[in-house]
C-alpha cells in the first residue's frame, strides 16, 4: 500500500554529508567571486539573459502599438485635444528652457567652461520590482562608450543614478534611491547643501535644522556645471522637540514604468 | 503529474520577468516541494543579473544567494517535521 504520509527519513530531508557538501560548495563559489572580479560572470549571465530581455522589449511595444490601433476613435479624439491643450500649454515653457540653456552655454563657453556632453539612449530591459537591488539594466554597454560611473537621466532629464556596471551590450544602473545609499544634493531656491539618503523605490530622506526653510515643492538638483533636477520635495516634518526637520521627497517619475532612459558618457566621446 | 519541469523554468523565467516576489514564491515552492537546489542557482543567476554595491549590505553583492541558501535549509529542516507534502513532483 503507497504511504501518502511520509514522515521522516524518507531521503527528501537529506543527508548531513549532502548539506555540508552544498554549504561548502556555495560558501567556496561565494568565496572565490568575492575576490576575484566577477564581471566576466556577469557579462555571460547578461548574455544569455538578453535575447530573453530585448524580445520581452519588443512584445510590450508590440502590444502597446496594437493597442492604440484597435481603441475606439471617440476616446483617441478626447486624447488628441487634452494633448493639444498640454502640448501648448508646455510650449512656451519650452521655448524659453532652450533660450536659457543657449544662453547658459555661451555664458560658459564665454568664461572658458565650455561643457559639451554626449549621451546615448537606452532602452529599460529589467527594472525595480523584477529587480530585487533598485537596480535597472539596459541595453548598451562598453561598445556604445558606457562605463561605470556614468550618469543616468530619465526621459524627462531627472538625474536617477549611475552605472555601476558596464559590459558588453548591457550595462547595470544603481538608482540613487537605493536603500541606504547617500548622495550630495542642493535644496530650494537658496540651493542648500545636504545628504539625500536613499529608501527606494525612487524616495529619498533628508534631515536639516528646523530654522531652514523649504516648503514642499521646492526643487532638489545634483550639484555641477551643468545641475540636474534630482527630485521634488514632498513632505516636511517636524517636531519641536527636535531640532532637525525631516523632508521626504521622491523622483518625479514612477521607476516601474521607465522604458527608456539617457546615458551622459563621462568621458564625453562623441 | 510530473511538476517540478514546468515549475523550475517559470521560476527562471520569472527571474527575468516578474517581480522577485514572484520568484521568492516559486521559490518557496521548488524549495518545499522539489530537492530545491534550482533554488540555489537561481539566487545566484539574481545576483549576477541585477545586484549593485548598496550600504545596508555592506557592498555584499550576493544577498539573494544567501537568502535561497537560507530557505533550502529552513525547507530541509522543515521537512522532517512535516506530516504531509507530496512525495514527487
Amino acid at each position: 500500500m503507497m504511504t501518502n504520509f511520509p514522515r521522516r527519513h524518507n531521503g527528501r530531508a537529506g543527508s548531513p554529508f549532502r548539506s555540508t557538501l552544498v554549504v561548502l560548495g556555495t560558501a567556496f563559489v561565494i568565496g572565490t567571486l568575492s575576490f576575484f572580479p566577477q564581471s566576466d560572470l556577469v557579462s555571460v549571465a547578461h548574455r544569455i539573459a538578453y535575447p530573453f530581455w530585448s524580445a520581452q522589449f519588443s512584445v510590450r511595444n508590440g502590444a502597446d502599438t496594437f493597442l492604440a490601433a484597435v481603441r475606439s476613435k471617440q476616446s483617441l479624439a478626447e486624447e488628441n485635444s487634452r494633448l493639444t491643450r498640454v502640448v501648448n500649454a508646455t510650449e512656451s515653457l519650452r521655448l524659453e528652457n532652450v533660450a536659457l540653456r543657449d544662453e547658459n552655454e555661451t555664458l560658459k563657453t564665454i568664461l572658458g567652461r565650455p561643457t559639451p556632453e554626449y549621451s546615448v539612449i537606452a532602452a529599460v530591459l529589467a527594472r525595480p520590482a523584477v529587480s530585487p537591488y533598485d537596480t535597472i539594466v539596459v541595453d548598451v554597454g562598453r561598445s556604445a562608450g558606457v562605463f561605470s560611473g556614468d550618469l543616468v537621466l530619465s526621459e524627462a532629464g531627472v538625474a536617477v543614478g549611475t552605472v555601476t556596471q558596464s559590459n558588453e551590450r548591457t550595462s547595470i544602473v544603481t538608482l540613487f534611491s537605493s536603500p541606504g545609499l547617500e548622495t550630495q544634493v542642493f535644496i530650494g531656491p537658496r540651493a542648500l547643501s545636504a545628504i539625500a539618503t536613499g529608501h527606494g523605490a525612487g524616495n529619498f530622506e533628508v534631515h536639516l535644522p528646523r530654522g531652514v526653510e523649504i516648503e514642499e515643492g521646492d526643487a532638489i538638483t545634483m550639484p555641477g556645471i551643468n545641475p540636474r533636477v534630482f527630485a521634488v520635495a514632498e513632505k516636511i516634518i517636524g517636531d519641536p522637540a527636535d531640532p532637525l526637520q525631516t523632508i521626504l521627497f521622491k523622483n518625479p517619475m514612477n521607476f516601474s514604468e521607465i522604458r527608456f532612459v539617457e546615458i551622459v558618457l563621462s568621458k564625453n566621446r562623441p | 503529474m510530473n511538476l517540478r519541469v514546468p515549475l523550475t523554468t517559470f521560476f527562471f523565467l520569472s527571474l527575468l520577468f516578474f517581480p522577485w516576489w514572484v520568484s521568492a514564491s516559486a521559490a518557496v515552492a521548488l524549495a518545499f516541494m522539489g530537492e530545491g537546489y534550482e533554488v540555489l542557482l537561481g539566487g545566484f543567476l539574481s545576483d549576477l543579473l541585477y545586484a549593485a554595491p548598496v550600504p545596508p549590505f555592506r557592498g555584499f553583492l550576493f544577498v539573494s544567494t544567501a537568502a535561497a541558501l537560507a530557505l533550502f535549509f529552513t525547507a530541509r529542516a522543515a521537512k522532517r517535521f512535516l506530516i504531509h507534502y507530496p512525495r514527487t513532483l
